[in-house]
């Protein structure tokens, strides 16, 4: 069966891990200051993170509370491990961002357009970790895409050894959420938090 | 073992409406690039693009029964599915059949007639067009959209592959599209990545890419085993999807990713080596020579390789399914493609460009992708071969 192992949830003001809130901000903060709050809350030092759009910046950070300290514990690395990605808006707020320098004032900038693509995010956390393996971005209007679901599945099946990082990650007109899960196959139920069926992930991501 | 095998396919380019049209516009060594004048969709700089005739796209549609109000983007996808679907026999409405659409900006000329924050116009989500695409067909399966960039094409492939060995389905129909806009002309130019003139995959002289629009779809059937397929007929016998880890706007200067993909791709088949290689070859400086490291660090720099985009230019979601879809003609009929626009190598490490389209018989063929975000991937097609 395919379990969740680890897991991550962070939305505006907090930062939870494994179900334990790990940071929590003033609530008055703006996403984007967020974001940043939180990258200082975890002691990161990369400053690629300040070049990101927020759909990056939230997978990313999403992705390094479940693997940071991996890529130093060479028994714990796994440079094939697939990351997936389910979204809705795609990288909408990037598009609109860029489409406002192609107007009468036309700078259109490399920097910007790079980010209009979704699959940039699998990118960034392929950059950081060293991961080479299989990363594909689908676009959902739910997450609850029991599809998906079953190809991911297949794909930790195959996987050697069989895990993966998925993120279910949405971020639009300053608002973003993210549900980032480490999932490995097991025999016993008890080897791991939740189950990865859409029922557990629906409650992983109202229960907090 | 079970094998999931092309039944049907269509392609939509301004070369043609169906796969013959453009193939036989391939092997004549038509291209469908023109030039296009400062100013022209509003982009201030001259540029270089394959663009579909709206009037003859709009005429098709409308003999095919598409809603007069939808998009072009939406009726081109329908339209590619309902040419692909027909004469095949197969229950487009079944929940054994799923639809799998790849692009990369789908409706997102809609953002030029103006926008406002927070509340965005449904069509722009990719998913609301995959939605028309099922609800055309009856489709009773959620709407799937994959979305990788430039490899969006072959990795739709790939995830229906999957999907229907798994049993889960019997038919894939996956659909791959995308157009030119304004944005996405800019957003090329910005990176000071596009050519003005009809670009030259592989040559000394190539200096960038030029944007097509296109569609594409291949539908896809399960078999048990290669016995059961018909003579001739394709199948998938292998495809890797992987990342350099490296830069997400340039690729990596080991080709680490794409020659993880290929040698993925042809293990599962002893090492096998492809008839050719229908390659990726954008015709950027930094792309084709990552691709000839690649070639030659799987040892493939001897199989004869060729571009299409200087038929077609780089047509985003759509190219890994236009492209399978011509590469797959060519190994029926015995034939390859000229890398047109080819003249002398400008890469580094010699790769086999194919300069003339020719009679060429093989078995299988090997078709690559790579794309921003530092994705690549790799797939081998063979042929049934006539007992």
């Amino acid at each position: 069966m395919i379990l969740v192992s680890k897991y991550c949830v962070m939305r505006r003001h907090t930062l939870i891990e494994d179900g334990k809130l790990i940071f929590e901000s003033n609530p008055d903060l703006k996403y984007s200051e967020f974001l940043s709050a939180v990258y200082r809350n975890l002691q990161l030092q990369y400053p690629k993170f300040f070049k990101m759009d927020e759909l990056s910046k939230t997978g990313f950070l999403a992705a390094e509370v479940l693997l940071s300290g991996r890529t130093d514990n060479r028994n714990l690395q796994n440079e094939n491990m697939p990351v997936y990605m389910i979204c809705r808006s795609s990288s909408l707020e990037t598009d609109e961002n860029f489409e406002l320098t192609t107007g009468a004032e036309y700078f259109p900038s490399p920097s910007v357009f790079v980010y209009t693509l979704p699959n940039i995010v699998l990118g960034e956390i392929a950059i950081k970790n060293k991961l080479y393996g299989e990363n594909t971005c689908f676009v959902c209007e739910d997450f609850a895409n029991e599809i998906v679901f079953d190809y991911i599945c297949q794909g930790v099946r195959s996987a050697c050894p069989n895990e993966a990082l998925v993120l279910f990650i949405d971020q639009y007109h300053g608002v973003g959420e993210v549900l980032a899960v480490l999932i490995s196959e097991q025999r016993n139920e008890n080897d791991g938090i939740t189950g990865f069926t859409i029922e557990h992930i629906n409650e992983l991501l109202n229960k907090h | 073992m079970s094998l999931v095998y092309q039944i049907s396919d269509n392609l939509i380019s301004p070369l043609g409406f169906t796969t013959l049209s453009n193939f036989d516009a391939v092997v004549s060594g038509s291209t469908g690039l023109k030039y296009y004048a400062e100013g022209s969709l509003g982009v201030p700089e001259a540029f270089c693009a394959a663009l579909i005739e709206r009037l003859l796209l709009h005429e098709q549609c409308h003999a095919a029964g598409i809603p007069q109000d939808y998009t072009d983007f939406d009726k081109l996808i329908i339209l590619s599915a309902t040419l692909a679907l027909r004469n095949t026999g197969i229950d487009s409405s079944s929940d054994r059949t799923v639809f799998i659409l790849s692009t990369t900006k789908g409706n997102i000329s809609l953002l030029a007639e103006g926008f406002t924050k927070g509340s965005p116009d449904k069509r722009l989500f990719l998913w609301h067009s995959a939605g028309l695409l099922s609800d055309f067909f009856n489709n009773p399966n959620k709407p799937m959209v994959v979305s990788n960039a430039c490899i969006s094409g072959v990795s739709a492939q790939l995830v229906a592959r999957q999907l229907l060995l798994s049993g889960r389905f019997d038919y894939a129909v996956v659909v791959g599209a995308d157009l030119v806009s304004k944005f996405v002309v800019s957003g090329f130019q910005s990176f000071k990545s596009l050519s003005q003139q009809v670009c030259r995959p592989f040559d000394a002289a190539r200096e960038g890419l030029n944007i097509g629009e296109a569609a594409g779809t291949i539908v896809l059937g399960r078999a048990s085993g290669v016995d059961e397929l018909p003579a001739n007929n394709l199948y998938i016998a292998g495809g890797s999807i992987t990342n350099d880890a490296n830069h997400i706007s340039g690729p990596s200067r080991t080709a680490e990713g794409l020659y993880r993909a290929i040698a993925s791709a042809v293990k599962t088949n002893n090492h096998e080596e492809p008839g050719f290689i229908c390659a990726h070859g954008t015709a950027t400086p930094y792309n084709d020579e990552m691709e000839a490291i690649a070639l030659n660090r799987v040892h493939m720099q001897h199989i004869p390789v060729f571009s299409l985009k200087a038929y077609f230019g780089h047509t985003l979601g759509a190219a890994g399914l236009i492209e399978t879809i011509i590469a797959s003609q060519a190994l029926r009929q015995s034939v390859i493609p000229a890398n047109a626009g080819y003249n002398e190598c400008g890469v580094t490490q010699p790769v086999a460009v194919n300069t003339e389209t020719k009679a060429y018989a093989c078995s299988s063929f090997l078709k690559t992708v790579s794309g921003f975000g530092g994705c690549n991937a790799a797939m081998l097609v063979k042929k049934k071969e006539v007992n």
